[in-house]
């Protein structure tokens, strides 16, 4: 690489980090207790236990735990029923219209052998201000979508940190780190060491972090070109709210495709159905195909099994996006890792604001190269 | 590997291209199921992270 290349690739490592930095040290630090949620909830009361009953009691009709779940809720549509993977638990959002938005729907779980409402978890709590300030800094879709073009930038970042990296390795062995001379050249040697052996991680992490600000518009996507097809018979009917059974449209569902398990309903209408349909989402049993979805849409007036829809290439990486940067597929040790792999991260965010704050005007890496 | 010589970019990414190899296929193989699969999916992300403590902390040897 000539001085000039190399002058280039500085320049893109220094302006593409300087932008995202900010802005990645707190997706990091509030993306550390995120890891843990589970566990932080279950300890917090936030995940409600199931009473204990004798035996083996049947599971209650969908239909009939819906009603119950509706009765809580006088005035409001259904949205949303989702299964909880490990316990008998169905949870179903309602709100006052098919698409409303995500603040205005109310979640409601129950237990399925009793149908019981289970207790609301405590509101608001540092949890869910943390989630929030990690997902959107609290500024709602604009914010969202600032953080992945941050996540963009990252990337940017680690891969023109990669370019430079040869130059700065040219005379020195593997994880060298010059302790002997100035404090400086050590904080470049633990800035390049650090950053080289997290690169994998934080590239994925990044990448798929930035992929899931998307989802919203994905799915809206995969809605108005998978789905307009199917709704073409429907066309100038109203929207099926009300309608059907979601305990048929289940059962149709898992008979059309054996050994998956319903992980969702979508009630017609809403985002991830269509105006006349039940989705409900299929999964798989391992942690790949736990994520990709494959839904079949169960005309709600009907109860008839219109179709199982393969989903595209698109919306199977925006499903896989979420395990890869959460780490919550690998049991607790996986977490642990991934916690020190962000502890990590954030020691190489802080030490290029520790050079690049040290720099003044000198050569990139004088002294080092 | 002398200290002094110029080194290709072939041996200066040897090292970071095995261990991103190695955390991709940690990544990777924890998607497709539990139980040994995980077990590899820990060892593999261990890489990085040991790797990372092993030089971040090893007592300073005086200058190069």
């Amino acid at each position: 690489m000539t001085a000039r290349t190399i002058r280039i690739w500085f320049l893109v490592h220094k302006w593409t980090s300087l932008v995202c930095t900010a802005f990645l040290l707190m997706l990091c630090v509030t993306g550390l207790p995120l890891i843990f949620h589970e566990e932080i909830d279950a300890a917090t009361g936030h995940v409600a236990p199931l009473a204990k009953l004798a035996g083996n009691p049947p599971l209650l009709d969908l239909d009939a735990l819906l009603a119950r779940a509706l009765a809580n809720r006088p005035g409001e549509v259904p949205l949303y029923m989702s299964f909880d993977h490990d316990r008998p638990v169905v949870s179903v959002s309602t709100g006052p219209k098919p698409d409303a938005p995500d603040r205005a729907m109310h979640f409601q779980s129950l237990d399925r052998r009793t149908g019981e409402t289970l207790p609301a978890p405590p509101p608001g709590g540092v949890m869910d201000v943390i989630f929030q300030l990690h997902i959107d800094m609290l500024l709602g879709r604009g914010g969202m979508y600032l953080l992945g073009v941050m996540g963009l930038l990252f990337a940017a970042a680690i891969v023109s940190g990669v370019v430079l990296y040869a130059p700065f390795m040219r005379k020195l062995d593997f994880g060298t780190v010059r302790r002997g001379r100035t404090r400086r050249i050590a904080w470049i040697d633990l800035h390049n060491l650090l950053g080289i052996v997290t690169l994998a991680w934080a590239l994925v992490v990044g990448l798929t972090g930035a992929i899931n600000t998307l989802a919203q518009p994905i799915t809206d996507y995969w809605r108005a070109s998978e789905l307009v097809e199917l709704m073409r018979p429907y066309a100038g009917q109203p929207i099926a709210t009300g309608q059907g059974s979601v305990a048929n449209a289940v059962a149709k569902a898992m008979a059309a495709a054996p050994g998956m398990r319903p992980q969702y309903v979508a009630f017609p209408g809403v985002t991830s159905s269509s105006g006349h349909h039940y989705a409900v989402f299929l999964q798989g049993a391992t942690p790949a195909t736990r994520k990709l979805l494959t839904p079949a849409l169960v005309d709600a007036r009907t109860g008839r099994l219109d179709a199982l829809v393969a989903m595209p290439w698109y919306m199977q990486a925006l499903n896989l996006s979420q395990p890869l940067h959460f780490g919550d597929y690998g049991g607790m040790p996986m977490k642990l890792l991934w916690s020190a792999l962000d502890l990590v991260t954030i020691l190489v965010l802080g030490s290029g604001i520790y050079l690049w704050l040290g720099r003044r005007g000198g050569q990139p890496g004088k002294g080092a190269v | 590997m002398s200290r002094s010589r110029h080194r290709s970019n072939m041996a200066v990414f040897l090292m970071p291209g095995m261990i991103a190899t190695t955390t991709l296929v940690g990544l990777t193989v924890a998607l497709f199921g539990d139980g040994w699969r995980d077990q590899l999916s820990w060892v593999a992300l261990g890489i990085p992270v040991a790797t990372a403590l092993h030089f971040g902390l090893r007592r300073g040897r005086r200058a190069t």
